[in-house]
């Protein structure tokens, strides 16, 4: 048994006989590896005695639930309405050029991810985009490939 | 007593029981409100709004099949404001819907397509490009078009309320939603169709039908389902004598509207290219083509010098159970008065269970309808597991599990697939499993008996007003019987204070050693604790065959077995076989027995193997092309509607058995089915003034409401046996467990079946498994004393009680009924050096 799928049963074993276990099971299992890996499903669905398209449309139903694994670098741009009228679209659109993916997607090596999000609660900075935990304020498109490369220096090294 | 509620719905009265929806209502009175999302067979959604109205004096619009009607309501079913919201609704659903009617399969009866032209809907307020779902086309027998769903949940509930499976689901939301498989994988299911059936659009489609033909031409035949007992109608659509399609109604039958994968698709053998075109008569050791006058001289030419020089005790016929009950009439009378021999049998399993029932009870049929499992809130199964052999009864149970919480009794050697579902469902009462080696049914049944009346729990005036026997079980039962295991006990409380408690006892190809002791043992059971002569309480055999009780019932008798054992040992001369083939599973001694034969007629669709060594082959028809009636577990004659005349120079069973009966210069019985069915309404008591459709006796939904034929029913103490025992060498008993997809010479020949096919293979408990150090899905090999053996796939299952394994029928070393013992040889670690062996 790999240790991902220890850390599986551990959490299945934890919620055992729970019959409304399912979304507490599902986020403890995003919070674990960071996504709902598609391997999992099954061992859900079968711990819980309900079948593994229930657990697939609870997965694909609340938006809260990733089923592709988080980049390195997890970018949020935020499409509050203050970022959203500060032009927060173009800062999203830049890094979807930038990065080569489209919003909710990982790039191929696994770099990045980008995800578009509500307000994150600093609308005097706006617009707003947050690399791993770091805000970057007042960004704008041209700021976009300059913020990226610390992380992606970053990223080269660990290659 | 329900209480009834008067309102009003477009100035009709309507009177109807509380707790009924407005949209009962309004059907019941025959009042039409649109629908997209309602079936009558699932509990009401309100996904559609199109079924809106208002009430009288009020602008609220109410979903009208999810609301409950009330006193005095008066209801307005059509109104200017209605109707624009009805008109809205179908825009919105446009916003997402391909407008390509002409090419979908459902044109002609979509109910989209219908409700758009009464309602002048053309096109969608929003024009934008629609979202594009990706399509399923790789499952076998259904397949799907998101593009055209509608999103009314009816497949998805069908799939998880009537069914009990949850193929399907709800995938993602707002306007991406669709239904879907987990991760879009192809359907692996029990392929029912209930979800192409109840789809309103063309989303769901089949390639097994014909969707060239379009709705109106095809012309609607209901006749009853050819294949299990349960006597489900199917409505065929045919054009020119060709079925395109089969569905069933709602309004009619046992079956609610509801239908198996056999029922829906497996009706292909029909046009099989195999077919028997013409009689086939031996000349010179080869089959030749002939004309029927021919080979009938000749049948009835060889009988009688049979007759004349050996007697009429050489002469047997065995028959199978998916005649006519008119046939098995006409052939009653060919054999024993026009050959003069009473050796007319058919090997059906669980006959032998009616037996018992009619020993204790008076009738041998099942006490109740199948549409009465649903409001049981006990069912205890012996020996059966009903969704791979009676997938309707199945049905019936997820209803009483679901709707009414009944609880699950499970007694025998295997878990079945329902008990699994219920263990952790939030929605039922787990299962009581009462599993042990093949043979304990009758003890694990008396230990039952033995609780209820230890306990005091039995029912006590019942006993003294309508039975006799009770001292002699008590005695039998309370002294004999070494103390009961805790789940019997448990099981025997639940089952006894049950207000409403069913036994289904089982047909499956898994049979007891000894049927007859374990219906006698569940009629004790149901007599001592007042369970019968109710509704939804009684006992039902799953009988195997479309009309294993109509041939009971025409007198046949069911020792086929016994006929066949007769003709390996050499004691028959003529051998006269109706759609039977013994030769199915190899035996030589048989076949022997069948060669040295001076005639061997067989009466069949296909050249089968049996067919093969016989003298004379006369080719029969199909179940679609010949009149009469079948009778259902539930004791329902149904009659059947040809959808077209015989195929080729095929002739139905009856006109056939006329004929015999003619040259053999008998008195002949009326000709047509209805008259001799009129003939059996004055021979058969019981078949008195029966009607289409109806049960007998007549009018008797359940037995024994007002009493007992033999004016009590007997509690008889029955015989024990004891189990075959394992031994150090043969550790296991093999059973063989029914498929879903193949139970016989019909199913065999279907092509749509056959894309659906289980693979064999073993299923072995995990203990079991560990011991013998067996991986899941690794090869074995079992072999029996005999020395047969049999390699296959081992998969642990949670199914098998322990010393059990159990492989899918058919099984080659397996005889027809009951287990045997055998060994199983692992071939992974073992086998390098069992080649070694073989090579040194």
């Amino acid at each position: 048994m790999t240790e991902k799928e220890e850390q599986l049963s551990h959490i299945l074993e934890r919620h055992r006989g729970e019959r409304n276990g399912l979304i507490p099971i599902l986020l403890e299992i995003q919070r674990e590896f960071g996504y709902l890996p598609k391997e999992a499903m099954p061992r859900v669905a079968e711990s819980l005695g309900i079948k593994p398209v229930e657990v697939w449309g609870v997965a694909t139903f609340f938006n809260q639930f990733r089923l592709t694994p988080l980049g390195r670098n997890h970018i949020k741009v935020c499409m509050g309405t203050a970022c959203h009228l500060a032009g927060g679209r173009l800062v999203l659109e830049a890094l979807e050029r930038e990065l080569n993916i489209k919003v909710g997607e990982t790039s191929p090596d696994g770099h990045f991810s980008l995800e578009r999000v509500a307000c994150i609660g600093c609308c005097m900075l706006a617009p707003v985009a947050v690399i791993k935990d770091k805000i970057y304020p007042k960004m704008s498109s041209f700021k976009v490939e300059e913020a990226l490369i610390p992380y992606r220096q970053e990223s080269k090294a660990e290659d | 007593m329900t209480q009834t509620i008067k309102l009003k719905i477009d100035e009709i009265e309507v009177s109807v029981e509380k707790g009924k929806t407005i949209l009962e209502a309004a059907q019941s009175a025959g009042i039409r409100i649109p629908t997209l999302c309602h079936d009558r067979r699932l509990t009401p959604f309100g996904a559609c709004r199109l079924c809106v109205v208002q009430q009288k004096g009020k602008s609220e619009l109410l979903p009208s099949c999810f609301t409950p009607v009330r006193e005095g309501m008066e209801i307005i079913t059509r109104s200017p404001e209605i109707f624009k919201s009805r008109r809205l609704q179908l825009q919105l659903l446009l916003l997402n819907h391909p407008m390509i009617c002409p090419r979908c399969e459902k044109e002609g009866e979509c109910v989209l397509q219908d409700l758009l032209y009464e309602y002048g809907v053309l096109e969608t307020l929003y024009p934008w490009e629609r979202v594009d779902f990706p399509l399923d086309e790789v499952s076998p027998l259904l397949q799907r078009d998101p593009n055209k769903c509608i999103l009314c949940g009816r497949c998805v509930r069908i799939c998880d309320e009537v069914q009990g499976i949850g193929e399907l689901s709800f995938i993602r939301r707002g306007i991406k939603t669709a239904i879907d498989t987990d991760f879009h994988r192809p359907i692996r299911c029990e392929f029912c169709g209930q979800c192409l059936d109840t789809c309103p659009v063309g989303a769901i489609t089949s390639d097994c039908f014909d969707y060239r033909t379009k709705a109106w031409e095809l012309q609607e035949t209901t006749t009853p389902c050819p294949y299990c007992s349960c006597g489900c109608l199917l409505v065929m659509g045919s054009k020119e004598g060709e079925i395109k399609r089969v569905f069933s109604d709602p309004e009619k039958g046992p079956n609610d509207g509801n239908l198996c994968v056999k029922g829906r698709f497996g009706w292909d053998f029909v046009d099989h290219p195999d077919r028997l075109k013409t009689p086939l008569l031996r000349v010179n050791g080869t089959l030749k083509e002939t004309s029927w006058e021919e080979a009938l001289r000749f049948v009835v030419d060889r009988l009688e010098k049979i007759k004349e020089r050996y007697g009429a005790e050489t002469i047997g016929g065995l028959v199978s159970n998916r005649l006519t009950n008119e046939e098995y009439y006409v052939l009653g009378k060919l054999f024993r008065g026009g050959i003069g021999t009473e050796l007319i049998a058919s090997r059906s399993k669980g006959t032998a269970l009616t037996e018992g029932l009619a020993k204790t009870l008076g009738y041998p049929a099942s006490t109740n309808s199948i549409r009465e499992i649903r409001k049981a809130d006990c069912l205890l199964l012996i020996g059966v597991d009903p969704a791979l052999s009676h997938p309707i009864i199945k049905n019936e149970i997820h209803l009483a599990i679901r709707r009414n919480r009944a609880q699950l009794i499970v007694l025998g050697s295997y878990d079945i697939g329902l008990s699994q579902s219920t263990r952790n469902s939030p929605l039922s009462l787990p299962s009581i499993l009462l599993l042990d080696r093949p043979g304990s049914e009758v003890s694990l049944l008396n230990g039952m008996i033995q609780t209820i009346l230890r306990e005091g729990l039995e029912d006590r005036e019942f006993i003294a007003e309508r039975t006799e026997g009770i001292e002699g079980l008590k005695q039998r039962v309370l002294s004999h019987q070494p103390g009961a295991m805790p789940e019997v006990e448990r099981a025997a409380k639940i089952y006894a204070s049950a207000k409403k408690a069913m036994i289904l006892i089982g047909s499956g190809l898994w049979s007891h050693l000894d049927q007859k002791a374990v219906a006698i043992a569940s009629s004790n059971l149901a007599l001592i604790t007042g369970h019968i002569g109710k509704e939804s309480s009684g006992i039902l055999v799953l009988l195997e065959k479309c009309n294993s009780q109509g041939a009971l019932d025409m007198g046949l008798s069911p020792e086929g077995s016994h006929l066949l054992n007769r003709a390996s040992e050499g004691k028959l001369k003529a051998f006269y076989l109706v759609g039977e083939d013994p030769l199915n599973l190899d035996s030589e001694p048989l076949r022997k027995a069948l060669q040295g034969l001076e005639l061997l007629v067989v009466q069949d669709l296909f050249l089968t193997e049996t067919a093969k060594l016989a003298h004379v082959v006369l080719p029969a028809s199909a179940f679609v092309e010949k009149e009469g009636t079948f009778t259902n577990l539930e004791r329902r004659v149904q009659r059947l509607h040809p959808l077209r005349p015989a195929r080729d120079d095929s002739k139905p069973d009856l006109e056939i058995f006329l004929r015999l009966l003619e040259l053999l210069e008998c008195r002949l019985p009326a000709g047509t089915p209805e008259a001799i069915f009129e003939e059996i309404g004055r021979s058969v008591h019981h078949y008195q003034g029966i009607g289409k459709g109806e049960q007998w006796p007549k009018g008797a939904t359940y037995l024994y409401a007002d009493g007992f034929p033999l004016g009590r029913a007997k509690l008889i103490p029955p015989e024990e046996r004891e189990p075959k025992r394992q031994s150090e060498a043969y550790p296991f008993y093999l059973l063989q467990r029914p498929s879903l997809f193949q139970s016989g010479l019909l199913s065999s020949r279907s092509e749509a079946l056959k894309k659906v096919w289980e693979k064999p293979s073993l299923e072995i408990s995990p203990e079991d498994a560990k011991s013998l150090g067996i991986e899941d899905g690794e090869m074995v090999e079992i072999s029996n004393p005999k020395g047969q053996s049999l390699r296959l796939k081992a998969n642990h299952s949670p199914r098998p009680a322990r010393g059990v394994i159990t492989v899918p029928y058919p099984c080659p070393i397996l005889e027809d009924e009951g287990t045997d013992l055998v060994r199983i040889k692992s071939l992974k670690p073992a086998c390098r050096q069992a080649g070694k062996e073989e090579v040194e």
